[in-house]
């Protein structure tokens, strides 16, 4: 059923000791395999948590480098680690943490040529990623693939999340059918954001992870959390499925993935062509 | 704890210290079948304390907590059903 | 029939910076008219140009979405929270 050598009794006591978790559980999260999508500010508490908990396997995608600007909120690098490529400063930090956990590293930008066979393996997805084109490309994916997925996002003082699970609950479209139009809703680049507030939701994508492998409690799944941290209130609403959503209902009418060009990246006040293009597999 | 109580499984946990006494005994036990009986042996004396409390907080019984000479304890337990 | 309107921050600059604001109506769509009587500006924020209510902000009145209600003839009393919800993605 399980084996745990005598470090790990001790790594794992204070999970094994909660009802919940035990050596069966332990053993759950150890077989388990977890994707975190953006190695930054979202997954960097996701991924630190992940690998405390023992979850077996963690994967991380990030086709990027660490700058400055972004250890304000990306606890997974370090200042030392500036220049370098993030998967490779996040494999450090977490193997440092846990050397137990294996660390698989996707140095790529996720996109509708590579997203499907990248999450295969996976048995949750945690999204952490910056902008809108790669969410609906992420939910899409997931919904079509079957996996369970952790969504959050932040700005400024807010955060909000959700957990889908594939045609059980919403998935991201039948709550935001549509993303914005660019430089509407800006990123956090334009607006800032908190550090601390990526830290509250990548935990809270951590803990709604573990629930998930361990089959225990309730996830945020057919309800959307909001947290504006300014206030220091956290608000539930609902969330329904659609019947009608274009990906995860009855009749889905997007069976291919899409990719946004949002170009979500750019310097605030310079707009982007928001051509939709279907990508050939 | 009457004679005819049978023993199923033994875990010596001398030299341990708590909270590894329960999280060791309690690994054994989830690997048992309902009804089974675990006897741990410990020389820690607070497991003697903090182990049937551990144990009966998660719906197990504890048959008896006995000295068993030279300064170790048997502590005696039935996984709940 | 006064509702608690909970304004999010992208909306603040339109409403004083008020994070919460009092105004009247008996429906959800007399509640964002009145707001936009109040405060112009914000019904082209929240209403594209053929009058629908854009799909990347959602309404919930007492944290239930209006689309699983009555939309915007969702009836709204004294006392209700509506509150307007963008999506955000900033996650790095």
């Amino acid at each position: 059923m399980f084996r745990f050598t005598e470090e790990e009794i001790r790594r794992y006591s204070r999970n094994i000791i909660l009802q919940e978790v035990g050596g069966i559980g332990q053993q759950k999260l150890k077989d388990a395999k977890v994707l975190v999508v953006g190695a930054g500010g979202l997954g960097s508490p996701a991924a630190f948590y992940l690998a405390a908990a023992g979850v077996g396997t963690i994967g991380i995608v990030d086709d990027d480098v660490v700058d400055l600007s972004n250890l304000q909120r990306q606890i997974l690098h370090r200042t030392e680690d500036v220049g370098t490529p993030k998967v490779d400063s996040a494999a450090r930090a977490l193997s440092a943490l846990n050397p137990g956990v294996q660390v698989k590293t996707y140095r790529t930008r996720l996109g509708a040529g590579n997203v499907m066979d990248i999450i295969r393996e996976y048995d949750v997805i945690v999204d952490g990623v910056d902008n809108f084109s790669t969410r609906y490309l992420l939910n899409d994916a997931c919904v079509m693939a079957g996996k369970p997925l952790v969504d959050a996002g932040i700005l400024r003082w807010d955060g909000m999340m959700m957990t889908i699970k594939p045609r059980e609950g919403p998935c991201y479209r039948c709550i935001f059918p549509e993303p914005p139009p660019p430089g509407v809703i800006p990123s956090c680049q334009e607006a800032g954001v908190i550090g601390a507030i990526a830290g509250v939701m990548g935990t809270l994508q951590a803990l709604e992870a573990i629930k998930l492998i361990l089959g225990v409690g309730e996830t945020l799944t057919g309800r959307l959390l909001l947290f504006d941290a300014l206030e220091g209130r956290f608000r539930q609403v609902n969330a329904a499925r659609d019947p009608n959503c274009p990906v995860c209902g009855d009749h889905p009418t997007i069976t291919e993935l899409v990719e946004y060009d949002l170009a979500c990246d750019l310097p605030f006040g310079v707009a982007a062509g928001s051509a939709e293009r279907k990508i050939e597999q | 704890m009457p004679e005819d109580v049978q023993v199923h499984r033994e875990l010596d946990l001398k030299g341990e210290v708590c909270p590894y006494t329960f999280v060791k005994s309690k690994l054994i036990l989830e690997t048992m079948a309902p009804g089974e009986v675990l006897r741990v042996i410990v020389d820690y004396p607070p497991a003697t304390g903090n182990v049937p409390r551990s144990m009966e907080s998660e719906g197990h019984k504890v048959l008896a907590v006995n000295p068993a000479g030279d300064g170790v304890w048997e502590i005696i337990v039935r996984k709940k059903d | 029939m006064a509702v608690r309107v909970r304004v999010p921050v992208l909306l603040r600059n339109l409403t004083g910076g008020q994070a919460e604001v009092a105004v009247e109506g008996s429906t959800v769509a007399e509640v964002l008219a009145a707001l936009e009587s109040r405060y112009p500006g914000v019904r082209a924020r929240l209403y594209d140009e053929q009058g629908a209510l854009r799909r990347y902000v959602n309404i919930y009145v007492n944290d239930k979405d209006i689309r699983t209600l009555g939309g915007e003839a969702t009836p709204v009393k004294d006392g209700d929270e509506l509150a307007i919800v963008p999506a955000i993605a900033g996650g790095r």
